[in-house]
């Protein structure tokens, strides 16, 4: 605590917080202009500067810090004096354009010149000679507007950890370049058009434009990635005109591409609008009641004759909670089966298995802000700035600032790689080794936290005698790594006071990937990093509401909560009126089989898009042609509602209410900025419409009805109100009761250790290239493929391939080729890429006209194939 | 008795005679002042390009909340509204949109005739304000005369 006196008031502060601080919490007003709070002070506007007692000169109080005792002036005729004087200067080659300035109305030196009342300048300076304007995509950067403050430079560097921007030149010359001087290309978060204080750096999208004044911002979520970062759509006429942030939130006011510029899929002209009713084998918009009665018929019809059990739906992570639970309840009360399920069971639903039978949770372990203070982190599988960069931020800023040790295991080269202090380049689908290869390394060092595992895990001693039983050699075979770096990253880990083990879809997605997970989480135990702050377990996965999604209980096993029919069927009973089916319901898989042996007779299809989400993609559209009767409800005509004999069309995220439940179980409220274009209605409505054509109506009149139900019948959202979730939302975490019987009365449990062969393809003279395929980096799902404005990073997909390869086949950057394994084939411009090793290509499954999955035959994310140049 | 009939007489000669102040509307019409505050006009450049810049001032400044306009920017980052509307329903001819136009781009025109059929035709769009107002009824009287 340091107290001091800032204009006559007593101010108490934290040790070590800087004048500025001091003052802003005291209510005290310092003007600022380089001065930016995610980012170390620059102190070269000189714009803050303050008296204090006992020291001859004015210092700048953004960076001074607050001692006990001292007294601060920060308002006299001599510092007003030198303010004017700073902002004169600024004035003499400042372009007064601000009625055709982007920054004009929230633009930091407008608002001091007019606080300040500074009305012009006397300084005789000529304007700056005109730079012609960088061509940059989505971002502008205009010279003459630029005062040279490097808010932009720094919230790059330091926060986003991209350093794409740099200061070029000095005196009249300096200005904002790239590092090497060409057009940008960076992470394109947007970050350096939030931080300018002037217009110098601005939105390209927003060429539409409309005053800051004008713009109504409305707090919403950004529903792209699992990270659920908090966002403000802002909103003029019907229409979304640009994001901004407000730094107050979980997320600090970061977004990244996909929040910033990819919003734009919202008013995509391929949004439905009307139903759908397939007639003569096209798709024909038709009223609301007729698509209703004409699906209610139908179902019926298909329930009476062959029974519920021959329909079957799927949902997906584009829905929200009250989406996904009024899905369910549609079909487990309306329609009569358990035959629910959602992409999760090819990704998610493996890892949460894995670590409810280790460590009895559902999901992250920690907040990712913890991730922050950690001492190691082991980023395993996962390129962060594909899958969720809100994550990458956190590691980069923890790496730098915080002195943690990264260490990135991964097939490809990632954007981690330059802040980790190893990286282990290990071979595609070895992530499960590694860890194995770890543990027996922590466990021959004596690195392991033995008081941890003695008392609070069972099932050490078995698991040991299994690990054993590995032997190193294979470990390294397979992995491609080397000793000497297996044993250093096992030290890193298992010497750090805190570790934390972050691991996504390279492992989420893999057919073993229950086995990968479960060793992960092993690893985690056997170092002690579970149950404590700092620490932990985080899978990551790309797709935005998947965790909401498995809490909403779409999947046969579970009812919503994750409560067992035979202890909860009473609860849903009383609440629902309605009775539960006692049917076991299908997975994904066996509603492939279903549909072509013909048991499966109708699919109800919302939001998902099998199609292009699936695995083994394939399959499942020449068993959609078999269904009798598909109805899609959907934003946009996907590959999979092309299919679909009737179409809803349904709300995106800006136009409906709802909770979205983000990857560290944070439940966030969606606001509505927009009425729904056209006839579109909220997934819930579409679902309650159609439970009222058949006559069975599930009650629901709001979105907030949902949410109440869900209060009443899913034990961690008990109690929950729909304005607790106002601002950053609530955490609320699934734990499962510690010390069932998995566990042996203790909290924690080690996994058995199972190894898989390597997945051998006997065509591999054939076919010999290994493709992984994964996730565009600035393309989330499939849905911001509608997005024009990241259409413009990436139009798209790519296939991307290892430069020895690339010579060896003679292919250079944009040469088709079509790629083909025993599954089927696309075409594909190729990419050379560094970031990839011989024998692998990628293949980004973001594209619904690429279809990468289509090759892939089980559920795996590699398979082998062949390339061939297109002519 | 006569003699206040002569008075009243002699007074109504006397305007009888003087110089007429009504006005034969709409074939006569009074001189209006330069400063009058009639119909808007968007002003243009020389070129025919419109001078306004769509800053919004003029629909922020405005008290009845008349001016609706879509801005849109050009490649090289030139502002010009897509569409500006003006609902003379509700335009209480205040000036303020005039006063407060950075670009002189907004006048307002001596025209105060401005009647019509429909509330719908009311409200001017672009292309009608970037046109000098027409002088209407007197023209088409003269016509029909």
């Amino acid at each position: 605590m340091a107290l001091l006196t800032i204009d006559d008031t007593e101010v108490s502060t934290t040790e070590g917080s800087t004048i500025l601080e001091a003052a802003t919490q005291a209510g005290i007003w310092i003007p600022t202009l380089c001065y930016y709070p995610k980012i170390s002070p620059s102190d070269s506007c000189r714009m803050c500067i303050v008296e204090i007692d006992g020291y001859d000169r004015p210092m700048t109080s953004c960076n001074t810090v607050a001692v006990d005792g001292m007294r601060v002036r920060t308002d006299t005729p001599e510092l007003r004096v030198m303010r004017e004087e700073v902002m004169k200067l600024i004035l003499a080659d400042h372009p007064l354009e601000c009625p055709t300035c982007p920054a004009g109305g929230e633009c930091d030196i407008q608002n001091l010149t007019y606080r300040l009342g500074i009305y012009g300048t006397d300084v005789p300076l000529q304007p700056r000679a005109s730079i012609p304007t960088p061509n940059w995509s989505l971002i502008e950067y205009n010279q003459s507007l630029c005062i040279t403050c490097l808010r932009c430079v720094k919230v790059c560097h330091e926060v986003i950890g991209a350093s794409a921007l740099i200061l070029r030149g000095v005196g009249y010359d300096a200005r904002i370049d790239t590092r090497d001087g060409g057009p940008l290309w960076c992470d394109f978060c947007g970050e350096c058009v939030e931080a300018c204080p002037s217009g110098a750096m601005s939105n390209k999208v927003f060429r539409r434009w409309a005053r800051s004044w004008e713009l109504r911002k409305v707090s919403t979520v950004c529903p792209l990635c699992s990270a659920g970062c908090r966002m403000e759509l802002n909103v003029k006429d019907g229409q979304v005109f640009r994001v901004t942030t407000d730094m107050d939130t979980h997320n600090k006011g970061t977004l990244c591409v996909g929040g910033r510029f990819g919003f734009d899929f919202i008013h995509s002209e391929d949004r439905l609008l009307t139903p759908l009713i397939r007639s003569n084998g096209e798709l024909k918009p038709v009223s609301w009641e007729e698509a209703t009665h004409f699906a209610a018929d139908r179902l019926k019809n298909i329930i009476s004759k062959s029974g519920p059990e021959s329909v079957a739906g799927l949902a997906s992570a584009r829905l929200t909670n009250e989406d996904c639970y009024a899905f369910q309840k549609f079909f487990r009360s309306v329609v009569g089966a358990n035959n629910v399920d959602s992409e999760a069971r090819f990704s998610f639903l493996r890892v949460q298995r894995a670590l409810e039978l280790t460590c009895g949770i559902k999901g992250a372990t920690n907040t990712l802000g913890e991730l922050l203070q950690t001492g190691a982190i082991l980023v395993v599988g996962i390129d962060p700035l594909e899958e969720t960069p809100a994550l990458g931020w956190k590691i980069k800023t923890a790496a730098r600032r915080y002195d943690s040790n990264v260490i990135v295991a991964n097939s490809r080269g990632t954007s981690l790689d330059q802040f980790a202090r190893l990286r282990l380049r290990i071979r595609p689908y070895s992530e499960s080794e590694l860890a194995l290869g770890m543990m027996k390394v922590i466990l021959d060092q004596e690195l392991w936290d033995t008081k941890f595992v003695r008392g609070q895990t069972t099932h050490f001693l078995p698991m040991k005698g299994l690990l054993d039983k590995v032997p190193m050699r294979a470990i390294l075979r397979r992995t491609g790594v080397s000793e000497e770096d297996l044993v250093s990253a096992a030290r890193i880990i298992g010497e750090a006071q805190n570790a934390a083990i972050i691991f996504g879809g390279d492992v989420i997605l893999q057919e073993t990937g229950l086995q990968c997970a479960m060793n992960l989480a092993n690893l985690a135990l056997l170092t002690g990093n579970m149950g404590r702050p700092n620490a932990g377990i985080y899978p990551i996965f790309e797709k935005g509401n998947i965790v909401g999604l498995c809490d909403m209980g779409v999947m046969p096993e579970y009812l919503p909560g994750y409560q067992n029919a035979a202890e909860a069927r009473n609860l849903f009973e009383s609440v629902w009126r309605t009775g539960l089916p006692f049917t076991r319901g299908l997975t994904v898989p066996e509603m492939v089989v279903g549909l072509e042996n013909g048991r499966v007779r109708a699919l109800y299809m919302a939001g998902a898009d099998p199609l292009t989400d699936y695995p083994n993609a394939g399959r499942f559209a020449s068993a959609i042609g078999r269904a009798e009767f598909v109805i899609a409800q959907d934003i946009f005509l996907s590959p999979t509602a092309q299919k679909a004999h009737v179409v809803f069309p349904a709300a995106s995220f800006a136009e409906k209410e709802g909770t979205l439940t983000n990857i560290e179980h944070r439940i966030q409220k969606l606001n509505p900025a927009l009425q729904p274009p056209g006839e579109a209605r909220p997934d819930w409505s579409i679902l309650e419409e159609v439970a009222r054509a058949m006559g069975k109506p599930m009650g629901y009149f709001t979105a907030a009805d949902v949410f109440r139900e869900m209060t009443l019948t899913i034990p961690f959202y008990r109690g929950l109100r729909r304005r607790d979730l106002e601002g950053d939302g609530r955490l609320a975490h699934p734990f499962t009761d510690t010390g069932d019987r998995l566990r042996g009365g203790k909290p924690y449990a080690f996994a058995p250790v199972r190894t898989s062969e390597s997945p051998t393809d006997p065509d591999s003279t054939e076919y010999p290239f290994e493709m992984i395929v994964g996730r565009e980096m600035f393309h989330f799902g499939s849905t911001s493929t509608r997005s024009a404005n990241l259409r413009l990073l990436t139009p798209r997909g790519e296939l991307e391939i290892s430069p020895e390869d690339a010579d060896f086949l003679g292919l250079a950057d944009g040469d088709e080729v079509t790629v083909s394994s025993r599954g089927g084939s696309f075409s594909a411009p190729v990419k050379v890429s560094a970031t990839i090793p011989k024998g692998i290509v990628f293949a980004p499954t973001n594209f619904p006209d690429m279809g990468a999955y289509r090759l892939l035959q089980e559920n795996t994310t590699v398979c082998n194939v062949k390339l061939v140049r297109r002519t | 008795m006569i003699i206040p009939l002569l008075k009243g007489l002699k007074l109504t000669l006397k305007y009888f005679f003087s110089k007429k102040i009504t006005l034969r509307y709409p074939e006569e019409k009074w001189p209006v002042a330069p400063r009058w505050r009639g119909r808007h006009v968007l002003t243009v450049y020389p070129t025919g390009k419109i001078r306004c810049v769509a800053c919004m001032l003029c629909a922020t400044v405005c008290p009845a909340e008349c001016i609706k306009i879509v801005a849109a920017a050009e490649p090289d980052n030139r502002k010009y509204p897509e569409s500006y509307e003006l609902d003379l329903g509700r335009c209480i001819f205040c000036g303020h949109c005039v006063d407060v136009c950075p670009r002189q781009a907004i006048e307002m025109s001596t025209v105060y005739e401005l009647s019509e059929y429909s509330r719908e035709s009311l409200i001017l769009d672009k292309e009608t304000l970037m046109k000098p107002p027409a002088e209407r009824y007197v023209s088409e009287k003269r016509k029909a005369g």
